[in-house]
């Protein structure tokens, strides 16, 4: 008996049932329709994305949303979900959603669904004005549409939403396009990226539409080694030129007008009362040197206040004043660096406040197309030579560190005339290194006791960074799991901070292996690259959409010495592995004498971005340095 | 439980005397050996010490106030930090979960030049976060704090604490919680956790020196270890409630979120009709009747004990619904279909032990469905996609629930024979350049078979759950995959790849070596920290058994086969058998790693 086609019986009689009832009305968005092209990868595809912006004035718009999204398969539920978050300066308002089954019928319309309104805090932050509506149509019979249309209405702008054609990976896009409709003269800019489809101009009574329209786009895949897909697809980014927001006017139509209405929100924000600057003179009388006075000042901040992100109103753009936060001793970004900057006022050293798009694999900033693009705040010091920059939301870090945060990339100072665009500090392949030297003590019993001493500089000094601040038991989890080798004991470990514009962490581990070497009668085999491995390997993929991206260099130079036991020999060399590509450079060799063998690596990899058609000799350079790096060797006793 | 509790608030009229307690804290009076304290001599390296939490659920004198409604009663809570690291900053800015008007009061202390300095929390500093609308989180930024300070709240509320922690992720020095027994609010409590307490009496509970509570894998749940104690209403004015189970049982069955989900049932005329139609053996009937409600009502990932609304016939109609809804929809479908079917109550996991002891209506958050048939029984959960009517979902698995009945209330063992079982076989030939080349076969079974139905639904192609499989498979190459029975609940998953492996062979000197159990050696003992606290607790059984036939070149011989090696756990419990043998050119090797005991202590 199939108990299947009975149960599909039974649906299909219910269906057939439901088809009927609902026989007049508008029959919307049926799977079937789709082309096969967008069900290729895709957990769901957008049907109708329409997104029309009527910019009335420089502080008022209102963008209107209709979309349309078929949900295919489990992993695409969450996108049948719709979240707008919205603050003091924005209104989401005129939501409606409608439901439609796989042959396009409606399901009672807005029958079981609420939009719900929640607190939009973020992990990070200890309280936000931000709040965030959701409406969960909470349907789950695949495959399904649903269509919502709502009105977001902004009342006082900074930026404009960017509209990109794509809003996830596997989903495809069968209908997508953007209007911007303005008065005519009302001045704004746009920035088309990756767009084939160029926008068109008409005009429209007093009115004139800017218009982009993209169909029938399949979907794309998050890929190893992959950019963020924004950086490959169609976007258009709008910004305005005039705008006011919060009662503050200004111009964006450059980096130095932007700087100016940062300086006008700033303005009055550094002032510091008499005893506080007396304190802060004295701090550094008697010490000469510049930059030992801003170490000075700089340790002061990271004892005095902590990081503390309170936002509400123009708290997302206006910093709090320096008096408060020398009171209450905790800020956030933009309040703790414009406090730093009025310490440094104090002594009459010059800093610029300075914004910034922070992450490790943030995307970078479009230099030529001047608009809020930032998400942090920094400090930067001109000096003689070099820059300084600080970063001034946490206690720890070394003086002058960056990190992967906000690295090598485009970030604007604020200056008296203005902003101006810069680069911040590269780390290079001098400066991010890993240098590891391990001892390791063989017993014929195929067990061994290791000594590693590893140093961490530059940027790899941000992966073991966490744990110079863990407690006991933290720690020495932390450490247990960074340590690649299958199994092990953990004996004792210590790690070191050297606090230098380049930091280093040194580490040292002592660790027992019961199992290093396995026993085979009179040999003992054994891999002699003890602990250090490429963590995450690139794997095949077919049809890469992606440029290759490594964002940062590094240098890893790592010595195993293996001291053999008593009668044991290394029975054959394996040969030298030299592997040279356009992405770096490897090598690995043995050396051997009666008593010892000595393992060798050293992995170079160079930071750049390669084509797609690149990638497999991306992959095969990985492949063979994994193989090399996984290499056994056997040990055998003398007769 | 918040609307028992607001019918609490108007059946309480009277106040009862004063707790004789003498509160070990006194708001404000912080000592100079606290500010002066470096370090936390039990744990040094803690970034942070609970000096002292203290909470007290008491009567107060009732004052009659037409324009301010007072309680007679409250809950006072007091809170003191030492902050030794810059690490333990984050305990001077944190969330409280409250209402619109819970009272605040706080202040950091500091030791400037040998003299205490006080700052006061101002409101600038207090933020109340409408979660949702009736849902507050207090959020406080204490402020001027440094290394070395004192940070010190108190909250004055009406409504207590359901749940008290006597440890956090930092050491707790000394916790005391009191919660006065008035005449018409009764709490029942429950104790949870590893760490004993100092002191238990019927209202006054107090610990001392609480280690800092750090997560260990494989817990069932991290709410089953921390040290706390949960409190239960017992009185809400003259009602009972949760005095016994059977009590519980009863109070079950008359909510109308539970109890009506077992009557009124017409909506499911049509189905009971075509069920009974088919005419199938009573077994088969009962898998028609978990298929057909998974595939008509989709469950929307919320676990509950009760349904979302009164009417089953509107989700049913919906097609969608809570835990409670589906499970209770089958309840009724089997009930029509004269199955012996009846609710079972439990505590999943993630919420906790269900206490043997101690009776407890908050303790029960999901409900599944009781099938005897014959001398077979059946717990059901409909909720899941890929489950088959004989397998209860993960989650379920925590030792005991509840038979929810009118009359009587008795204890189910929740537990499963199933197993997670893998069979993983490799049949490979080496080839001159050491390259093999074969079949790799995976047939997963069970529990074993729903993992793999889900984790392959969560990709949107084959190809990408390929991509994924091979990902951590150096060499491997797969030509003809081929994945059978993924919608066939019934019949075991298999996976079947004509497979190439690459530099899984090392050749040394004129030898070659090879580890035969290729991508499934165990690599990892996943308990790696030295010292193990809580039990190990897998859910359910694990059996699985890699069999990898190797066929060597002609022109090589065995020299070496590895070791036969058995290792068996007390009773058999957990064992690991390791064989392997040659004939002629023909390398086999069979492990079998199995778990039968779900629970093992430390």
């Amino acid at each position: 008996m199939n108990y299947f086609l009975r149960t599909f019986l039974v649906i299909a009689i219910f269906l057939y049932i439901s088809i009927i009832s609902s026989e007049a009305a508008e029959i919307k968005y049926k799977a079937s329709d789709i082309p096969a092209d967008l069900l290729k990868d895709a957990k769901a595809v957008v049907r109708k994305s329409e997104t029309v912006i009527e910019i009335s004035d420089i502080d008022k718009m209102v963008m209107k949303v209709t979309y349309a999204i078929t949900i295919l398969n489990e992993n695409g539920i969450r996108n049948s979900v719709l979240t707008q978050f919205y603050d003091k300066f924005t209104t989401v308002r005129k939501i409606r959603s409608d439901l439609y089954d796989q042959y396009g019928v409606p399901i009672k319309n807005g029958l079981n669904v609420e939009v719900k309104d929640y607190s939009a805090n973020v992990g990070y932050s200890l309280y936000e004005d931000n709040r965030v509506k959701v409406l969960d149509p909470k349907y789950r019979t695949l495959p399904f549409t649903v269509e919502y249309t709502y009105e977001i209405a902004f009342n006082g702008l900074l930026y404009y939403p960017a509209w990109s054609v794509y809003d996830d990976y596997n989903v495809s896009v069968e209908n997508s396009s953007l209007n911007i409709v303005t008065s005519k003269g009302f001045k704004f800019r746009y920035l088309e990226k990756n767009i084939i489809n160029r926008g068109v101009m008409k005009s429209a009574g007093d009115k004139i539409i800017y218009a982009w329209n993209y169909e029938n786009m399949p979907a794309v895949k998050n890929e190893p080694f992959g950019k963020p897909f924004m950086e490959y697809t169609p976007v258009v980014y709008s910004a305005p030129s005039d705008f006011e927001i919060g009662g503050y006017k200004g111009n964006l139509d450059s980096w130095t007008n932007f700087g100016k209405w940062l300086n006008l929100l700033g303005e009055g924000r550094n002032v510091l009362d008499k005893e506080t600057n007396e304190k802060i003179k004295n701090l550094v009388s008697g010490i000469s040197d510049e930059n030992e006075k801003i170490k000075v000042l700089y340790d002061y901040l990271q004892n005095k206040v902590r990081y503390v992100l309170v936002k509400v109103g123009m708290g997302g753009w206006q910093s709090i004043d320096a008096e408060t936060v020398n009171r209450v001793a905790y800020g956030d970004c933009k309040a703790l660096s414009n406090y730093m900057k009025s310490l440094l006022d104090i002594i009459g050293i010059t800093s610029y406040y300075t914004l910034v798009r922070a992450g490790e694999s943030a995307p970078m900033i479009n230099a030529d197309f001047p608009s809020n693009q930032f998400n942090h705040v920094i400090l930067c010091i001109p000096q003689l030579n070099d820059t300084l920059w600080l970063e001034c939301t946490s206690q720890d870090i070394p003086y002058g560190y960056l990190g992967a945060f906000t690295d090598d990339r485009k970030a604007l100072i604020t200056t008296k005339e203005g902003g101006v665009l810069v680069s911040t500090r590269k780390y290079g392949m001098k400066d991010n290194r890993q240098l590891r030297k391990s001892v390791v003590d063989l017993s014929a019993d195929g067990s061994a006791i290791a000594a590693v001493k590893t140093e961490y500089s530059g940027v790899l000094y941000d992966k073991i960074y966490p744990v110079l601040h863990m407690d006991a038991v933290d720690s020495r989890k932390f450490i247990q799991e960074h340590i690649l080798i299958p199994s092990f004991n953990l004996v004792s470990f210590s790690n070191e901070e050297e606090k230098s514009i380049i930091p280093v962490i040194r580490e040292n581990l002592n660790l027992k292996l019961s199992n290093y070497g396995t026993v085979m009668g009179s040999r003992i085999l054994l891999k002699p690259n003890l602990m250090t491995r490429v963590e995450k390997l690139p794997y095949r993929t077919k049809d890469r959409k992606s440029e290759i991206s490594i964002r940062r260099p590094y240098d890893e130079i790592d010595t195993v010495i293996i001291r053999l036991p008593s009668r044991y020999k290394l029975d054959k060399m394996p040969p030298k592995v030299t592997l040279t590509s356009k992405f770096g450079e490897y090598s690995a060799e043995l050396i051997s004498d009666n008593k010892t063998i000595g393992f060798i690596r050293r992995l170079k990899l160079f930071n750049g971005d390669y084509p797609v058609t690149d990638y497999p000799e991306f992959v095969d350079f990985f492949e063979k340095i994994s193989m090399s790096d996984e290499i056994k060797v056997a040990l055998i006793r003398d007769m | 439980m918040s609307k028992l509790f607001l019918l609490l608030l108007f059946f309480v009229l009277l106040n009862s005397a004063l707790s004789g307690q003498k509160a070990p804290i006194k708001y404000g009076d912080v000592s100079l050996e606290e500010l002066q304290m470096k370090s936390y001599p039990a744990d040094t390296s803690a970034p942070a010490v609970i000096l002292c939490d203290y909470g007290a659920f008491t009567s107060i004198p009732y004052r009659f106030d037409a324009f301010n409604p007072t309680y007679p009663f409250e809950f006072v809570r007091i809170r003191r930090i030492k902050i030794l690291k810059k690490e333990g900053y984050s305990w001077a800015n944190s969330g409280y979960p409250g209402s619109e008007n819970t009272r605040i009061k706080g202040i950091t202390f500091n030791l400037e030049n040998g003299k205490i300095v006080k700052t006061n929390l101002k409101n600038e500093s207090i933020f109340r976060d409408k979660i949702t609308n009736d849902r507050y989180v207090i959020r406080i930024a204490m402020p001027d704090v440094k290394v070395g300070s004192v940070i010190e709240l108190q909250f004055n509320s009406v409504s207590p604490v359901q749940v008290w922690k006597f440890q956090e992720d930092i050491p707790v020095k000394y916790s005391e919680i009191i919660m006065e027994d008035l005449p018409e609010v009764r709490f029942k409590n429950n104790f949870f956790g590893y760490e004993p307490l100092f002191l238990t009496s019927p209202n006054r509970w107090v610990a001392k020196e609480m280690p800092s509570f750090k997560e260990e894998p494989y817990l069932s749940s991290k709410e089953n270890f921390v040290s706390k104690l949960e409190f239960d209403l017992l009185n809400v004015g003259f009602q009972t409630v949760a005095t016994s189970w059977e009590n519980i049982s009863s109070l079950l069955i008359r909510d109308p979120y539970f109890g009506s989900g077992l009557t009124g049932s017409a909506f499911l005329n049509g189905l009971v009709q075509s069920i009974e139609d088919s005419k199938g053996t009573r077994e088969e009937m009962l898998r028609e009747a978990f298929e057909s409600i998974k595939s008509i009502v989709k469950w929307n990932e919320q676990q509950s004990l009760f349904t979302s609304t009164q009417s089953l016939g509107f989700v049913y109609k919906m097609k969608i619904g809570n835990s409670a809804d589906i499970n209770l929809i089958l309840l009724q479908l089997l009930t029509k279909l004269k199955f012996d079917a009846s609710p079972v109550a439990l505590s999943t996991r993630e919420n906790g032990f269900l206490s043997l002891s101690s009776p407890s209506i908050q303790k029960l958050n999901y409900v599944v469905v009781l099938v005897k048939l014959g001398d077979k029984s059946f717990l059901l959960d409909a909720t899941e996609q890929y489950i088959p009517y004989y397998l209860i979902p993960f989650r379920c698995l925590n030792y005991s629930g509840r038979l929810v009945d009118e009359k009587i209330s008795s204890l189910i063992t929740v537990g499963t024979t199933y197993k997670e079982k893998e069979f993983t076989t490799y049949q490979l030939k080496i080839h001159a350049d050491n390259r093999l080349e074969g079949k790799l076969y995976i047939k997963c079974v069970d529990y074993s078979a729903l993992n793999f139905r889900k984790k392959y639904h969560t990709f949107n192609s084959l190809e990408e759950y390929l991509d994924d499989f091979k990902k951590d498979k150096q060499g491997l190459l797969i030509n003809e995959p081929k994945i059978e029975n993924i919608d066939s609940l019934y019949l075991p998953a298999l996976e079947d790849y004509s497979v190439t492996i690459n530099d899984q062979v090392s050749e040394i000197g004129n030898e070659l070596y090879i580890l035969p159990m290729f991508y499934n050696q165990l690599m990892e003992n996943p308990f790696r920290m030295d010292v193990r606290k809580y039990p190990v607790d897998y859910g359910y059984g694990i059996e699985k058994t890699i069999t990898s036939v190797i066929e060597i070149p002609e022109n090589y011989e065995v020299s070496e086969l590895p070791a036969t090696v058995k290792i068996s756990l007390q009773d058999n419990d957990a064992s690991l058998a390791y064989i392997a043998g040659k004939s002629g050119h023909t390398v086999s090797v069979k492990s079998v790693f199995s778990i039968k005991k779900t629970m093992f202590f430390a």
